[in-house]
């Protein structure tokens, strides 16, 4: 089925591309639990990733759903903010072409009934993948169209059954100074972390991604396993998680850290709400050469405001 | 003696030869990289930051050549505050002129809207207005006619200097004051502007201490 939103109706049968993409996906998937299967008893080496370069990006859907195109994949995987690796956008795509990201697995804890490890094999077979068309708006001002592969959050927490006592989620990525040259530096409080209300967290918008374009994950993009938030610019989509925790406190983040004044906890797409380097007004599309203005909560109001009602999105920016 | 006044005259050849590689080598490579390809996704973004860049360090660089003089007594090298100069308000033209002509398209209600919100603009406006007024009044000609005026006119490039750093430490992505985030091109230009500013500062107290 083809996600976009709003939800299509549901005599919309499988495109056979999509199919063909999901099949090639699991294919890619298997190649990968066969390299997890090796290299449980050997060293990680080359040979047990799956060729990438063989694959050809393929995505089912050609536009979002307010008709514009998607960005073109050598875009998506050659603009990267991923400050584990370089600030430089461009830079990031060849210094993670080795970052070795199999075996993976993911601790679900805190404040839920069943804490468990997945491996990133299990999550594949436990969940179901589907294509989602997706605005993805920086907070420097660019914006993308991608067609990620992913599956809600939500199925995932209510797998670890939340207490009732919890109230947001904590998401941190993978300390690996040793393979992510950027986080040799100690300008940034490494890891990088983010949260999520636990409402917004299981709001169906809200994705776990192991692809794009039909095909796994690159390393720039975040692989094997990343959070997708429409509603919310872009650094609130963390990449590489090996942790996700259930907290009664609101978690801190990296970037509330840092620049507290400027990033928040919230950190919703609001062309109402300035920020003190970049247009939130405006955005450029990436591949266009004219500005354009942003859409509240990125054109997701309809299916996200109600989550704000009675807040004042000035002060919770 | 003739032998004497040609080497001079090759020395002052290279000179002249070396400020202006220096103040092209930044055009270069911005074209460079923009043929290769190596900003093909945002150009836009990157010749903009680029070029402001290269106006911030040309101006670092024309602040050195006087405290340069005095240290390694250089007498020549105050000829190349003049040019240094330009060259940085070259690229400070450019990079306004790429923000506002070419990213904003000159849409004046969004820039009229980006202004009202955002003050590294007003530090950069201001940067870029004092550039202005020294590039149009660096011809000798004019130089001669403001007489002393001149002086007075020029030693505002210190409060421009200090305008640009300003913007340029608003415009990174973190908190340059508590060391956090991507903040390294401003503590670099600030440690330089430290240095040559500070090297002004204390001549004139070693001066003061001298005479009092």
């Amino acid at each position: 089925m083809r996600l976009e939103y709003p939800i299509p109706p549901s005599s919309e049968i499988t495109p056979e591309a999509l199919y063909l993409s999901r099949r090639r996906f699991l294919q890619s998937a298997l190649t990968l639990s066969a390299g997890i299967a090796l290299a449980a008893c050997l060293p990680p080496s080359r040979e047990s990733f799956p060729d990438r370069a063989g694959i050809t990006p393929q995505a089912t859907g050609t536009s979002d759903e307010l008709g514009d195109p998607l960005t073109p994949f050598e875009a998506v995987t050659n603009y990267n903010n991923y400050y584990e690796f370089s600030t430089d956008k461009q830079a990031v795509a060849h210094l993670a072409r080795d970052f070795p990201y199999q075996p993976w697995s993911v601790v679900i804890g805190g404040l839920v009934h069943r804490p468990q490890t997945l491996g990133i094999e299990d999550i594949l077979r436990l969940f179901p993948l589907e294509e989602r068309v997706y605005r993805l708006r920086c907070v420097e001002g660019w914006s993308m169209v991608i067609p990620w592969l992913g599956f809600p959050l939500r199925q995932l927490l209510e797998r670890v059954e939340p207490m009732g006592s919890a109230r947001y989620v904590r998401f941190v990525a993978i300390y690996d100074p040793e393979h992510m040259p950027g986080q040799k530096t100690g300008l940034f409080p490494w890891p990088y972390t983010e949260g999520l209300r636990l409402d917004e967290a299981m709001h169906d918008l809200t994705i776990l991604a192991l692809g794009l374009y039909g095909q796994m994950l690159l390393p720039q993009n975040g692989a094997p396993l990343r959070l997708v938030v429409p509603w919310k610019y872009g650094f609130k989509s963390i990449k590489a998680i090996v942790r996700i925790e259930l907290t009664e406190e609101q978690p801190t983040t990296l970037w509330s850290t840092v620049a507290p004044q400027e990033y928040g906890f919230y950190a919703n797409v609001n062309p109402d709400v300035p920020h003190p380097r970049w247009s939130q007004a405006t955005e450029r599309r990436i591949g266009e050469s004219e500005r354009r203005p942003t859409l509240l909560f990125n054109g997701y109001s309809e299916q996200v405001a109600g989550l704000y009602q009675g807040m004042d999105l000035r002060l919770n920016y | 003696m003739m032998k004497g006044l040609t080497q001079q005259t090759r020395a002052r050849g290279w000179r002249l030869a070396a400020v202006h590689a220096l103040g092209l080598a930044p055009l270069f490579w911005l074209g460079i990289n923009l043929a290769w390809g190596a900003y093909w996704v945002n150009p836009l973004q990157a010749a903009i930051q680029r070029s402001g860049d290269a106006a911030i360090l040309l101006l670092l660089a024309s602040l050195t050549c006087t405290p340069l003089s005095w240290w390694r007594g250089w007498v020549w090298i105050g000829r190349w505050r003049r040019p240094l100069g330009l060259y940085a308000f070259g690229y400070a033209l450019l990079h306004v002129s790429l923000y506002v002509g070419v990213d904003y398209g000159l849409n004046w209600a969004w820039l009229g809207g980006e202004f009202g919100e955002k003050p590294y603009l007003w530090y950069g406006a201001g940067a870029f207005l004092i550039l202005l007024l020294l590039a149009l009044s660096s011809p000798h000609w004019i130089q001669r006619w403001l007489g002393k005026t001149w002086k007075h006119l020029h030693r505002w490039v210190y409060l421009g200097a200090l305008l640009a750093l300003i913007h340029l430490g608003l415009v990174v992505k973190g908190d340059p004051l508590k060391l956090r985030g991507d903040v390294w091109k401003p503590l670099l230009v600030g440690v330089g502007m430290g240095v040559v500013l500070g090297a002004r500062l204390l001549r004139v107290v070693i001066r003061k201490l001298r005479q009092g």
